[in-house]
C-alpha cells in the first residue's frame, strides 16, 4: 500500500475558477512557483489567458515550457534542475500530456530525492512519504485524459527505453478548470475527445477486476456529461458552456480509467501510438468500440449493474429480450452512429495509418507482456479486433 | 457554468486488516499523543483497547487519553468533556471509534482546537469563518453504517437552548483518514442494518434531488449557506448518488440474508463515499425534516428517516420528475425500468422506494413507526426546520399546506 498523506483532489470548476483559485493555492502552500507547460499551449497564447486571469497574484518563478508532444527522460530532469536551483516550492501544470507527465515525474522524483529518472530501471516508488510538492493543473482543451491520473509514461528517447509510473505519489492536488481556457476546436477534434472521454468512462465500468469507487462515480459521471452535452458541443461549438462540460468530462474519465487495472486497449494502443506516432485518444476509440462488441463478460459480470450506471439517457438502447450484454453494446453502437451523422470522426486503424502486416507483430508483443502479468487474451482474439479495427 | 468546488478530501482505507494501517498513517500525519474516543459498548467489546493496542505497537505513538462516550448523547455537554481531557493530556491528533453524535462531536473537538475557539455556539452561527490556526489529524473509525459522517465536514450538535439540532458546516470538520472494519461494523443487529440501509438511501436521493427539488426555505437563511450548499451540488455528486443506489437492494438482501464482514464493509464503503462525495448528508430535504421530526418527536435521527423519505417523496413527486426517473434506473434496473411507461417513470420510482422502505419497517423495525402528527407537532416540526441548512433560497415555492399533508 501507498501512503502520500495528502487529500485527494479537489476540483475548482466554472466561471472565474482561476480567478477564485488564488486563495486556495496560497492555502496548500504554494509561495514559489514552478510553471510547467508544453510549447503549444504558449503558442496558442493559452499560458498569455492564464497570466491575465490570476492576475499577478502567484508568486510563479521559473517557467518550464521547452516540452514537445513527447514526455521525455531529459525534459523531466531538466525541469527537476530548474525546480532545484529555483528554491521552488510547488507546481503549476497546463496543456497537453506532455506537460502533466513532466510536472508528476518532477513530484516523483523530488519526493524519492532522485535526480535522473533512469534509477527507476532498478528500483520502485518507494512508498511511503510524507514529503508535499503541491501539483496545480489547469487543463486546456488540448487535455488528454490525464490531468486528474496517477499514471505517467516518459520516454527515453536515447536508449528507446519507457518508464511507466502508476503511483499515489503522482497525485495532482488541484484541478482548476476554468472555461476561459476552452477555445474553440473543429468539430471533428471535439469528437474525438469526447468519444475518447466515453470509452475510457465505458472501459473503466466493464473492468471485471475490483475497481476504485471513485473511478466508478467519475466513469458515470463522465458519461453523464458526455450524452447531455456532446451533440450540442459539436453541432454549437463556440458555446463555453458545453466544452467546458466535455473538457471535465474528460478529466473525469481519465482519473477513473487510469485508476483501473492496464487492460487489453490500453496495451494495444500503447503500442500501436508508439509505433506509428497515431494520436493516443483516436487509436484506442477505434479499438474500443469494435471490443465492445467482441467481448464476452464473465458469467460473474453484473452487466445489469453497468447498465444503470451507464444511465438513462436519449442514448440508450433496450429492445425486446435482449440480454444484458446487448444492450451495453447496442447503446455504445448507437452512439457512435449518431455522431457519424454529425461528424466524420476518425473510425478506422486504417486511417491513422497502421499497416496490417504488423498486426501479428503487435499482437506477440501484446500476448507476452500480458502473459508475465496474467493477462487473459488470446493471440486470436487480438487480431480478430484488429482486423475488426481496420 | 456557475463556480463550483468539489473536494473529497477524507482518504477510505477499506482493506481487510485495515486497522494494521493505522500507526503509519498517524505518524505520516506528524501525530504523536492521541486521544482515542470511543463507546461504552465497543469497549466492552474489546475493541477500543485493540485499537489501542495497534497504535501502541508502533513504539512512537502514544495514546494519551482513551474517552468514553455514548453514540446518542447531548453534544454540547460532550464536547466540553472532551475538550478537557485533550487539553490536559497534551495530545496532538483524534481517534474516534463509533458512530453517530459521538463522531460529530470528535469532529467538533477538531473544530474547537484548530480554530482555539472553545465556545460551541459560536459556530451556530452559519456566518463564522474562523480561520485554522492549528493542524490536528483526526481519523474515523466508523462502528455503524448510514449516517456518513465518518467522511464529511458536516457536525450535528443538539441546541439545548432552542431544542433543536444544529447542523455546523465547516471543511475543518473533515476527518483526515476513515478506516473502515468489517469486523467493528458486524456488530450492528437486522435493525440497525435497516436503518443504516434507509439513511444512505436518504442520502442518495438527497444529493441527487438537490438542485431540482422544491426547496424549503426561511428569508433569514445566511449567504453563507446558500454558498455551501451551491458548491455541493455538482455534477460530480450526482454520479456518488447513482453508484450508491445501483445495488443498494440486492446488497442490503444479501447482508441480511447472510450477514458477514465483508458485506457490512461493503454497504459502509457505499456510505462512506456517497458522503465523502455529497459531502452534504445534511443538506438534503429528507435529512432536513428527519432532524426536525427527531428533535420534536425525541427519537433517534435513525428513527426518523423513514417517515422523513415517504414525507420527501410525497412532497417532491412533480418537482424532481425527470430526476426520480433517472433514480428508478439506478434504484431498480434497466428491466423494471424499461417495462415502466416514460411519464410514470417517476412516480414508480417512489412507489419501489415506499415499498422497500415499507419491507424494512415491517420486517425489523415494527414497533418504531411514526405515523401520528397532531397539527402542534406538524408546526414545531415546521419551526424546527427553520433552523437547519437544507432550507434553499426560495421562500415562495414553499407551499406549507402539502408539506403538512404530507407530513
Amino acid at each position: 500500500m501507498e501512503y502520500n498523506f495528502e487529500s485527494d483532489i479537489k476540483f475548482l470548476t466554472g466561471d472565474k475558477a482561476l480567478r477564485k483559485s488564488v486563495g486556495e493555492i496560497n492555502d496548500i502552500g504554494c509561495r514559489r512557483i514552478m510553471l510547467v507547460c508544453d510549447e503549444m499551449s504558449e503558442r496558442v497564447g493559452q499560458i498569455d489567458d492564464m497570466f491575465r486571469q490570476l492576475n499577478k497574484e502567484l508568486n510563479i518563478v521559473e517557467k518550464f515550457n521547452r516540452i514537445g508532444e513527447r514526455a521525455t527522460v531529459s525534459d523531466c530532469e531538466k525541469a527537476l534542475r530548474a525546480f532545484k536551483s529555483n528554491d521552488c516550492d510547488s507546481i503549476l501544470a497546463v496543456g497537453k500530456k506532455s506537460a502533466m507527465a513532466v510536472a508528476k515525474a518532477v513530484k516523483i522524483m523530488l519526493k524519492d530525492d532522485v535526480s535522473f529518472i533512469s534509477n527507476y530501471r532498478t528500483c520502485t516508488v518507494n512508498n511511503i512519504s510524507s514529503v508535499r510538492i503541491p501539483l496545480i493543473v489547469v487543463p486546456t482543451n488540448l487535455s488528454s485524459g490525464t490531468e486528474a491520473s496517477n499514471f505517467v509514461r516518459i520516454y527515453d528517447t536515447e536508449n528507446n527505453e519507457i518508464f511507466e509510473f502508476d503511483t499515489c505519489f503522482a497525485q495532482t492536488n488541484l484541478i482548476i478548470l476554468d472555461p476561459i481556457m476552452t477555445d474553440t476546436l473543429p468539430p471533428k477534434t471535439i469528437a474525438a475527445s469526447g468519444l475518447y472521454a466515453l470509452a475510457m468512462s465505458v472501459m473503466s465500468l466493464a473492468a471485471e477486476e475490483e475497481v476504485c469507487p471513485l473511478a466508478k462515480v467519475y466513469s458515470v459521471t463522465a458519461i453523464n456529461l458526455l450524452t447531455e452535452n456532446m451533440k450540442k458541443c459539436i453541432l454549437q461549438n463556440k458555446v463555453k458552456s458545453f466544452r467546458f462540460r466535455i473538457l471535465l468530462a474528460s478529466i473525469l474519465a481519465g482519473y477513473a480509467y487510469w485508476q483501473t487495472p492496464k487492460d487489453i486497449l490500453s496495451e494495444l494502443t500503447d503500442r500501436i501510438s508508439d509505433r506509428y506516432r497515431a494520436d493516443y485518444g483516436n487509436v484506442f476509440c477505434v479499438l474500443f468500440l469494435r471490443y465492445i462488441n467482441l467481448h464476452k463478460w464473465s458469467a460473474d459480470f453484473d452487466t445489469d449493474a453497468l447498465i444503470n450506471l451507464i444511465g438513462d439517457n436519449e442514448y440508450l438502447v433496450i429492445k425486446e429480450n435482449t440480454s444484458g450484454r446487448n444492450v451495453v453494446a447496442d447503446t455504445v453502437n448507437n452512439y457512435y452512429v449518431r455522431m457519424k451523422k454529425l461528424v466524420d470522426y476518425v473510425d478506422s486503424l486504417k486511417d491513422l495509418g497502421v499497416e496490417r502486416g504488423h498486426f501479428a507483430d503487435i499482437a506477440s508483443d501484446v500476448i507476452n507482456s500480458s502473459e508475465r502479468e496474467g493477462g487473459e487474451y488470446t493471440f486470436s482474439f487480438i487480431m480478430q479486433l484488429l482486423e475488426d479495427s481496420y | 457554468m456557475k463556480y463550483d468546488e468539489f473536494s473529497n478530501g477524507t482518504k477510505i482505507i477499506d482493506d481487510k486488516n485495515a486497522l494494521d494501517e493505522l500507526p503509519t498513517v498517524l505518524l505520516g500525519l506528524g501525530a504523536s499523543k492521541i486521544m482515542l474516543i470511543g463507546n461504552q459498548y465497543l469497549h466492552s467489546l474489546g475493541y477500543i483497547d485493540k485499537i489501542k493496542n495497534i497504535i501502541e505497537g508502533q513504539g512512537k505513538l502514544q495514546v494519551a487519553s482513551v474517552y468514553l462516550g455514548d453514540d446518542f448523547s447531548d453534544g454540547e455537554s460532550i464536547v466540553k468533556d472532551m475538550y478537557f481531557v485533550y487539553m490536559s493530556n497534551s495530545c496532538d491528533a483524534i481517534v474516534v471509534c463509533g458512530s453517530g453524535r459521538l463522531i460529530d462531536s470528535a469532529k467538533m473537538l477538531k473544530l474547537l482546537i484548530a480554530t482555539q475557539i472553545n465556545d460551541i455556539k459560536k459556530f451556530y452561527d452559519p456566518e463564522t469563518r474562523e480561520r485554522q490556526v492549528s493542524y490536528l489529524p483526526l481519523i474515523t473509525v466508523p462502528s455503524k453504517f448510514g449516517i456518513g459522517n465518518e467522511t464529511n465536514s458536516m457536525a450535528v450538535i443538539f441546541d439545548k437552548d432552542k431544542g433543536v439540532s444544529r447542523n455546523v458546516v465547516n471543511d475543518i470538520l473533515l476527518p483526515d483518514y476513515c478506516f473502515i472494519d468489517g469486523e467493528i461494523l458486524s456488530n450492528m443487529d437486522e435493525k440497525q442494518i435497516a436503518y443504516g440501509v434507509m439513511e444512505i438511501l436518504a442520502r442518495a436521493i438527497d444529493g441527487y434531488t438537490g438542485k431540482s427539488s422544491s426547496s424549503l426555505t426561511l428569508e433569514n437563511i445566511s449567504r453563507a449557506y446558500e454558498d455551501f450548499v451551491g458548491r455541493n451540488s455538482t455534477d460530480i455528486s450526482e454520479g456518488f448518488c447513482r453508484v450508491a443506489l445501483t445495488n443498494l437492494r440486492y446488497k442490503t438482501q444479501s447482508l441480511l440474508d447472510s450477514p458477514d464482514a465483508d458485506k457490512y464493509a461493503s454497504l459502509e464503503l457505499t456510505s462512506a463515499y456517497l458522503s465523502k462525495g455529497t459531502d452534504s448528508s445534511g443538506l438534503g430535504l429528507i435529512h432536513c425534516i428527519a432532524q426536525a421530526i427527531s428533535d420534536v418527536k425525541g427519537v433517534e435521527y435513525s428513527r426518523a428517516v423513514p417517515k422523513a423519505i415517504r414525507v420527501a417523496l410525497r412532497y417532491n413527486l412533480d418537482a424532481c420528475k425527470s430526476k426520480y426517473s433517472q433514480c428508478l434506473l439506478a434504484f431498480m434496473g434497466w428491466k423494471v425500468y424499461a417495462a415502466s411507461s416514460k411519464e410514470e417513470r417517476h412516480y414508480d420510482f417512489a412507489r419501489y422506494v415506499l415499498a422497500f422502505v415499507d419491507e424494512l419497517s415491517g420486517k425489523y423495525l415494527q414497533t418504531e413507526r411514526l405515523d401520528y402528527f397532531s397539527e402542534d407537532e406538524k408546526k414545531a416540526v415546521l419551526n424546527n426546520m427553520a433552523y437547519n441548512v437544507n432550507m434553499l433560497n426560495n421562500p415562495k415555492k414553499f407551499n406549507v399546506i402539502n408539506f403538512k399533508m404530507s407530513l
